[in-house]
């Protein structure tokens, strides 16, 4: 059993709680347990109301639900809901985001093409032309081939993103097995329909459907959105950043922003900026924007913008009493922060017509009127900090340094001052001696329930050990950034000989006068196809299928529908996935052997619980070698 | 066999039940000081409040001793005991025979020497029946009260004379309001509620004379200041009822001096109840004179005077009040090397209390469920270390005992 | 009357899942509608008196345990507290309950609790009214993984003789893990 560690910056963060007599997450967990054993194991359905209906996993009481369900049915059908949960918030983030670059591009809104590189890099997956055209025209070519996507009726058309961006040689077996798509509107119907009363009853059909979904997630939700998000708002570099509530700062008008769509967030920065004056007269020393949950990680990508809390700590931070405004748009927004913020003389905003939450300020944000709605957030910022300035605040000095903003293209620029002509086979090599022994994508949430022992942090630091690079994104890459692995020091505290040697290579051709930190900031959650596109690139230059890379996901602190739908295109792509807690499929035997074993017969990849650091750690490792093995490295 | 009870409250009535269960035969006869059946005084500020009826004070009917074959003799104070000729000698000079004797005379109410306190009309204690019956015929004049002292009894009286509209204030000579349950954290808790609820609390403030006029109480003097007032209520603590004992011959200390029989050190002489005072236990457990230890040690000295050897398993260190709604446990000591903290942000404050991994004490304010397990394990010395922080949790529960037990699988 | 003494509740601690199904049934049975749509209107709200506690990987439902020397029954002064002379279940009368909590100090178990809205003990009567029909307590109908059982304590003894019978003969091994086998299994190292 591993020891029981609080991280010192979540200690601090309680404690500033607990001063205050506000209750937390962890006394609402705590109210809360023990957890209900049916819905742990996936089997309580509440679709039809000749329910709720239950299946005694001992056997002695219901076998199946009144309709007959079984329970194998029941926790697939289940499931399949969380997935389109997690697949409709990212193809609706990444919509938005397509419909702002639509209206950009018209005029409407009052955004900008940032992103040059990128319209000429998907000009050329989609095959636009591109020879003296300008910028705007290709890039509208690549808005309707996009929207095309989501107005398609004839399911027959593959949909453009999957096909186009996704690998060939995957293309070839999810065609086999049925999971190609074409509109994934269409789809996310289609899912809901099957999965309610009377519908879809065969385990392994639900299943399917699943692994289909998470494709969605995939390349519409995760890979289009990034692309268009990207256009917008430019392609990240490297950045340095810093990391943890101790960024707040008791003089600045402090913006926390919130959420997960930079379309908002971008705007409240420039805003930040051209009302720094207002800032300034108001006995401010400035406006200190700082970034929360995957806004922050989109802002920090692009900006260097400070980190000042993952998803569970948010309403710890509201508690130092020195946000005075934290602006939020959409996913993870817990209705709590407006109760902690009532406390203080914080202005707890909503944005989205799709967020509302009680005791909130809701002032409309949509792209159309963005400098406007982005004018008044910050000046209510500001209003607010002229309430609270005087007032005794109370924030940790803790903070990390980190580095941030490796996309996929910063990645290569990097390795191309390696080797100008093959920028991936350094890379390549290192991990055919073993340097790098292989790869763990960590991802998704933070979780009050993994957050006593250090889940995360551990976890990594075990696999820097066995020389395992760690890609991450969401906030889990905050949780590493606060504990300082994003650092050239975590490269000589924490990784074993052969990845530091290389870091240190690495760090000596960016010019960063020390290694490259041994987790790299990849992003948001929604950045995971960052992800998949690195690991898209690397084997393709090796001519291999990107399941045979010594490569595996982890989610080692799922809380969101999200996090379940990327895992489902993780394992569609052949990576194997760690996650924890267990899925809520214990209770049905077949779906479970599935995840945990059959898959690896039909994808290549499996799914693995395992709930303490360590272990998990071991697993992974384990897993990797045995990939090098079958690539005979 | 003649068996005599001295006392008609809990331990006495107990003692009598549980001898009339095992013995149809033997003569029992009780020696009442006050002259009505047996009635519980736990509620007696709730009736002073009004809450409580005065019929549900009673707790057995008038005619229970005559069917359980009990000669009560109200109104019959005990003058001295001799156990050379095994009598006891009532009020004029009236002697009654035993075989077998059980003091269960309780205690009283300690008055300290404050000028005027023992005499003035309008100053009461809240004890007996009588002192509340005295309590409602004065507050139906009285608009302001001084309570001295702030146990239990004290701050029970606040709140009843609170509730029935009056001003009062409340002297505690010592730094802190309940000074025998809590440490002063805690106290500075109850002492926020007692303010809002409008009560003037003066701690470290005794009580110096008490000035009257022609209808009795007129003002407390305390802290060189004169606090107007029609009514005092002295509730500066109990003591065992000892003056019986004189010539006796009957050891005592703080009170009569029993083993886990209940036997006195004379031949044929038990006690029971508040009297009673373990001088074979530690500290905390010797003198407890709460509800809970009157009926159980009243049972156990029933047994033993049958000749049935049963031992006492140990007195309850625990206690209870409630001010204005809001439940105080406390148990055990009040300091510890180690203190075990939760609380809810509303209020409700935990502490544990551990020496050497074990529990020995604990102040529970607001959230009180599950008190009576940590007791417990205090009780039995029960290794606490493995529970953690859990154990100041109101979740915490006697089923985190079986987790060892696992793998029985019935439980 | 004829003395029924004969059934009381069991736990068979590995069944339990915590879905806190017998909470709920416990509160509507001490609700004046008796009926969930009717019982949380009501103002009083009704009030559990089992509580489904978590222990590691376990889950427990805890409650009042009717001991045969009852200290709630002893530290109670105001004789509210009493033993049911047919069943020997311990309930409180809640006319003359004061809410002083000395039960709720003195129960080694737990077992009474502190009712803040009524400001009376609360704890399991064993629903008098259900068993007087020969039906079994709330929490035990409620209990759809045979958690809670009301059983005669022969009755009880019997069944865990075929259980130690069936396990020897067959041997544990043979019994197919079960889903939440493997969650508690995986809770279990933490």
């Amino acid at each position: 059993m591993d020891a029981t560690i609080l991280p010192v910056i979540e200690t601090a963060l309680l404690q500033v709680s607990a001063d205050k007599g506000l209750a937390t997450a962890r006394d609402r967990l705590e109210v809360m347990s023990p957890q209900c054993g049916f819905g742990e194991l996936g089997t309580c359905c509440r679709i039809c109301y000749m329910g709720p209906c239950r299946i005694d996993p001992f056997g002695n009481g219901p076998k199946t639900g009144v309709c007959g369900l079984t329970p194998d049915a029941m926790v697939a059908r289940n499931l399949l809901r969380d997935t389109v949960g997690g697949t409709a918030s990212h193809v609706g983030h990444a919509r938005h985001v397509l419909l702002t670059l639509r209206d950009t591009l018209k005029g409407k809104a009052p955004y900008q093409i940032k992103g040059v590189s990128k319209v000429m890099s998907l000009a050329k997956t989609f095959d636009v032309p591109t020879e003296g055209r300008e910028v705007n025209d290709i890039c509208r070519d690549l808005v309707n081939i996009a929207l095309e996507d989501f107005g398609r009726q004839d399911d027959e058309q593959p949909n453009n993103w999957l096909s186009k961006r996704a690998p060939v040689a995957e293309q070839a077996l999810w065609s086999k097995l049925g999971l190609m798509y074409s509109n994934p509107h269409n789809e996310i119907e289609t899912a809901m329909h099957a999965s309610s009363m009377g519908n879809d009853a065969d385990p392994l059909s639900l299943m399917m459907r699943v692994l289909k979904m998470s494709l969605i997630d995939g390349w519409t939700g995760l890979a289009l959105c990034v692309d268009l998000q990207d256009i917008l708002f430019g392609v990240p570099e490297i950045a340095v950043t810093e990391a943890a509530v101790g960024v707040l700062e008791e003089n600045s008008v402090n913006i926390a922003a919130h959420g997960h769509n930079p379309v908002l967030s971008e705007k409240i920065l420039e805003w930040a900026e051209k009302l720094e004056g207002e800032a300034l007269a108001a006995g401010s020393d400035g406006i200190n924007v700082v970034g929360v949950c995957c806004t922050g990680n989109e802002l920090s990508m692009r900006h260097g913008v400070k980190l000042a809390a993952h998803n569970s700590q948010t309403e710890l931070i509201l508690a130092t009493g020195a946000v005075d405004a934290m602006v939020v748009d959409i996913q993870c927004i817990w209705p709590q922060l407006a109760q902690v913020a009532k406390c203080f003389d914080t202005a707890f905003i909503t944005t989205d017509a799709m967020v509302r939450i009680p005791d909130a300020r809701h002032i409309p944000f949509e792209p159309h009127h963005a400098d406007e709605s982005a004018r008044e957030i910050v000046q209510t910022a500001i209003e607010a900090f002229r309430r609270r300035r005087g007032k005794p605040v109370d924030i940790p000095q803790l903070k990390s340094t980190a580095v941030a903003g490796l996309s996929v293209e910063a990645i290569i620029d990097l390795l191309s001052r390696l080797d100008a002509e093959d920028p991936l086979k350094p890379v390549l090599d290192q991990v055919a001696n073993g340097n790098i022994f292989g790869f763990v994508g960590v991802v998704g949430c933070s979780s009050i329930k993994f957050r006593d022992n250090a889940m995360t942090e551990e976890m990594v630091k075990h696999l820097l050990r066995q020389n395992v690079l760690v890609l991450t994104t969401g906030c889990t890459a905050h949780i590493c950034a606060q504990d300082g692995l994003m650092t050239s020091e975590a490269t000589y505290r924490y990784c074993g000989e052969g990845l530091r040697s290389v870091l240190e290579i690495l760090g000596e051709a960016a010019g960063l006068g020390g290694p490259l930190p041994p987790v790299w900031h990849m992003g948001a959650c929604v950045d995971n196809s960052r992800i998949v596109d690195l690991m898209v690139v690397l084997a393709e230059r090796l001519g291999v299928k990107v399941g045979q890379l010594p490569a595996v996901g982890s989610a080692p602190e799922l809380v969101q529908e999200k996090a379940v739908s990327i895992g489902g295109s993780f394992l569609a792509m052949g990576v194997s996935c760690h996650i924890a807690p267990a899925p809520k499929v214990l209770g049905g035997p077949m779906v479970t052997k599935l995840l945990t074993e059959d898959l690896q017969d039909l994808l290549g990849a499996v799914v693995r619980v395992e709930l303490q650091p360590k272990a998990a750690a071991d697993w992974m490792v384990a897993h990797i070698g045995e990939k090098r093995a079958a690539l005979g490295i | 066999m003649k068996i005599v009870i001295i006392g008609n409250g809990p331990a006495a009535i107990a003692a009598a039940e549980t001898i009339r269960g095992q013995d149809r035969s033997c003569e029992i006869v009780m020696l009442s000081r006050e002259s009505v059946p047996f009635y519980s005084p736990c509620p007696l500020a709730e009736y002073v409040e009004g809450s409580v009826p005065k019929d549900h004070l009673f707790l057995r009917d008038p005619a229970f001793y005559s069917r359980s074959g009990i000669d009560i003799r109200y109104g019959r104070p005990v003058i001295r005991i001799e156990p050379q000729t095994r009598q006891v000698w009532l009020a004029g000079n009236e002697a009654v025979a035993y075989d077998q004797l059980l003091i269960a005379s309780g205690s009283k109410a300690f008055v300290p020497p404050i000028p005027g306190l023992a005499t003035a009309k309008g100053v009461f204690e809240l004890k007996t029946l009588d002192d509340a019956e005295g309590i409602l015929e004065r507050i139906k004049t009285a608009r302001r009260a001084v309570v001295i002292g702030s146990g239990f009894i004290g701050l029970e009286a606040v709140q009843a004379l609170i509730r029935q509209g009056l001003d009062v204030t409340l002297l505690e000579a010592q730094a802190q309001v309940l000074p025998a349950m809590l440490d002063r954290e805690m106290a500075a808790i109850v002492q926020q509620r007692l303010t809002a609820h409008g009560v003037q609390v003066h701690t470290g403030c005794g009580a110096e004379r008490i000035l009257e006029n022609e209808n009795g109480v007129r003002a407390v003097m305390a802290g060189g200041c004169e606090i107007p007032c029609e009514l005092v209520i002295c509730a500066a603590g109990v003591r065992a009822d000892l003056s019986i004992l004189e010539g006796s011959g009957i050891a005592s200390n703080r009170g009569i001096l029993v083993n886990d029989h209940m036997q006195t050190n004379v031949d044929g002489v038990f006690a029971a109840g508040d009297i009673i005072e373990r001088p074979d236990v530690p500290e905390k457990y010797r003198v407890l004179p709460i509800w809970p230890n009157a009926v159980s040690t009243g049972r156990i000295a029933a047994w033993n005077m049958l000749g049935i050897a049963t031992r006492h398993p140990g007195l309850e260190a625990v206690n209870v009040v409630r001010v204005f709604d809001t439940p105080i446990a406390s148990f055990g000591t009040q300091t510890a090397e180690d203190c075990l903290r939760w609380q809810d942000g509303n209020g409700a404050v935990r502490k544990v209390l551990l020496q050497e991994g074990r529990v020995i004490g604990g102040q529970l304010i607001g959230e009180i469920n599950g008190t009576g397990v940590l007791h417990e394990m205090m009780k039995k010395g029960i290794a606490a270390e493995r529970f953690g922080e859990a154990l100041a949790h109101p979740g915490f529960s006697y089923a985190h005992f079986m987790q060892p037990s696992r793998a029985v699988k019935w439980a | 009357m004829e003395k029924t003494v004969s059934k009381t509740i069991f736990t068979v601690v590995e069944n339990c899942v915590a879905c806190k199904s017998c909470e709920i049934a416990c509160a509507v049975e001490h609700s004046c509608s008796k009926t969930l749509a009717g019982a949380i209107l009501e103002t009083p709200l009704p009030q559990r008196r089992i509580t489904v506690e978590g222990v590691g990987a376990y889950s427990y439902p805890s409650r009042c345990q009717h001991c045969s020397d009852a200290s709630c029954i002893t530290a109670c002064p105001t004789g509210a507290m009493q033993r049911d002379g047919n069943t020997d279940a311990v309930f409180s009368d809640h006319d003359r309950c004061i809410g002083c909590w000395m039960c709720v100090v003195v129960c080694p178990f737990g077992g009474v609790t502190a009712d803040p809205v009524n400001k009376k003990a609360l704890k399991c009567d064993r629903c008098p009214e259900r068993t007087a029909k020969g039906e079994a307590p709330a929490c035990v109908s409620a209990c759809p993984t045979g958690a809670l059982l009301f059983l005669t304590p022969e009755e009880f003894a019997a069944q865990r003789r075929q259980a130690t019978a069936h396990a020897a003969v067959c041997g544990e091994s043979t019994t197919k893990l079960n889903g939440m086998d493997i969650l508690r299994s995986l809770k279990g190292a933490n």
